[in-house]
């Protein structure tokens, strides 16, 4: 059963809509019921009689409602659903059928919010590193942002930043096709590391799909500068995956003392950008290089880093 | 104590001068001089002989940081400059005709440290153009088991040199 609202309509639209959902519901293939008021799975919105439909849209898509515009004019840049005016039962049959296929294609509404990110979201990696997902508009309370996964860029609106936004746990994730027009090509920001990012920030404790928690790892290269920037671990862990036999998680968690979930959310992170491929067990030592001096001492590295992050003179 | 050291190598403008300004603690001894050749479209000054600079840690010990010469007529001295150094790092300025055989020069000529020790890469001028992606530096890295850092940085900013010593470390400490 998925219920039906609006905003802004006139009385009379409001009364054509509700007697038109009575009749398409025989020819929908899903139960649609009209409801006064609350947060319903779809909303009509009259954009022309509201004065901040944006506002209003943004909401209903913050809490992963569907919105519909329904408006005089006949072109749209973004891609949401839409009708025109007058409202009329083929139209309205129209895009209700559209919205059941994205629906059951898994693209709108990806995640639900109910603020458990581990099963959901875990589900969302496995869709991007198959392919399936390269556009994502993640929202939260003000804040929403569609991320390019292929051109490794986004577009981000309200108060949060990107990696806020990611772990925020009232999190709405929708996956898009990637032909529709967002409505947001103007203010795109480019992150070479952006699948990365999501790879860590949506991981929820679990390794990708086909990944093994027992398997050795080897990082092809390391994160670009502006991961590094905001994930301190990432320059430890790169150095222990990018040894010549890479590492299993054990051996990192043996080697850094960083837990074990921190280290699967960058695996994660690096298998989305195609960073790390799976190393067969290897029986070459480490330390096989002749006349390889002694390394100096750990006190020496945490100095330096400590020193390095101390603010500048 | 055996002095600590970090050598900074690269083509003429690359920024060696530059980065041990952004980190150091006192000015670095500039051995800049006009450039008379063919370069001083590229810059008004280059590094002839060599930068140093210093940073203190908190056992009071210094970390040395020595630029070396760019021009390939210095070659003769890298070896000497890196003698008992911890690691290098290499600076690749897109904005040069081919960055990525500059890459591969300094990577042969400094193999034997580089085996020793071990190396990072900073790329600058990343917005160039013709600037090649990140991946195709990394092919650079192929004969070697290790996967060094390649990493894209504005080589002016105080915290992206700082990211560089932070993963050449990394690297000394865990990836040997
Ligand atoms: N516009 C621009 N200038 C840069 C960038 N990176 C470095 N530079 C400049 O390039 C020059 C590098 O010179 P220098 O440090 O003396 O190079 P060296 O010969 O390797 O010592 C400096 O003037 C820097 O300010 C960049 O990303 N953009
Ligand atoms: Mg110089």
């Amino acid at each position: 059963m998925k219920t039906l609202s609006c905003k802004g309509l006139t009385d009379k639209d409001q009364l054509v809509l509700r007697s038109l959902v009575d009749l398409m519901i025989s020819r929908t293939s899903d139960d649609w019921t009209y409801s006064e008021e609350g947060e319903s799975d779809v909303v009509i919105v009259d954009t022309d009689n509201l004065s901040d439909p944006r506002n209003v849209i943004d909401e209903i898509e913050a809490r992963n409602g569907v919105a519909i515009e329904y408006s005089n004019s006949n072109t749209s840049d973004t891609s949401r659903l839409r009708i025109q005016k007058p409202l009329r039962a083929a139209n309205l049959i129209s895009v209700f059928n559209s919205v059941e296929s994205r629906l059951t294609r898994g693209e709108i509404p990806y995640t639900n919010n109910t603020g458990n990110t581990a099963g959901d979201t875990a589900g969302i990696l496995d869709l991007i590193s198959a392919g399936k997902a390269t556009l994502l508009r993640v929202s939260s309370r003000d804040s929403s942002c569609v991320i390019d996964l292929s051109s490794c860029r986004y577009s981000i609106r309200g108060s949060l930043s990107l990696a806020e936004l990611l772990v925020s746990p009232e999190k709405a994730i929708t996956t898009l096709a990637p032909e529709e027009p967002q409505g947001h090509e103007d203010d795109w920001q480019p992150m070479p590391s952006l699948q990365w990012l999501v790879g860590m920030k949506l991981s929820g404790g679990e390794l990708i799909g086909n990944l093994h928690a027992g398997s050795r790892f080897k990082l092809h290269h390391w994160p670009p500068a502006d991961l590094a920037k905001l994930e301190p671990q990432a320059m430890t862990l790169s150095a222990i995956l990018s040894r010549k036999s890479g590492a299993t998680i054990d051996e990192v968690v043996a080697k850094s003392g960083i837990p074990d979930s921190d280290i699967i959310r960058f695996i994660n992170g690096a298998y989305l950008a195609k960073a790390i491929s799976i190393r067969a067990v290897s029986t070459d030592t480490e330390d096989d290089t002749p006349n390889r001096p002694e390394p100096p001492s750990k006190g020496l590295f945490d100095m330096i880093r400590n020193r390095l992050t101390r603010k500048p003179r | 104590m055996p002095e600590i050291k970090l050598i900074i190598t690269g083509p003429p403008g690359a920024g060696k001068t530059t980065a041990i300004e952004a980190i150091s603690e006192t000015p670095p001894v500039r051995t800049d001089t006009r450039t008379t050749d063919d370069l001083s479209s590229v810059k008004d000054e280059t590094t002839v002989a060599m930068d140093f600079g210093e940073i203190t840690l908190e056992s009071g010990e210094k970390v040395f940081l020595y630029g070396t010469p760019g021009q390939r007529r210095f070659e003769f001295m890298w070896k000497i400059l890196v003698e008992g150094g911890l690691g290098l790092i290499i600076l690749v300025d897109c904005s040069r005709p081919d960055p990525i055989d500059d890459l591969k020069m300094y990577l042969e000529n400094f193999s034997d440290f580089i085996e020793r020790t071990g190396v990072v890469v900073g790329i600058t001028r990343t917005s160039e153009p013709d600037a090649p992606e990140l991946t195709e530096f990394y092919e650079c890295l192929e004969s070697n088991d290790r996967v060094f850092p390649i990493l894209d940085v504005d080589i002016r900013e105080r915290e992206d040199v700082a990211l560089l010593i932070n993963a050449l470390v990394s690297t000394l400490e865990f990836s040997r």
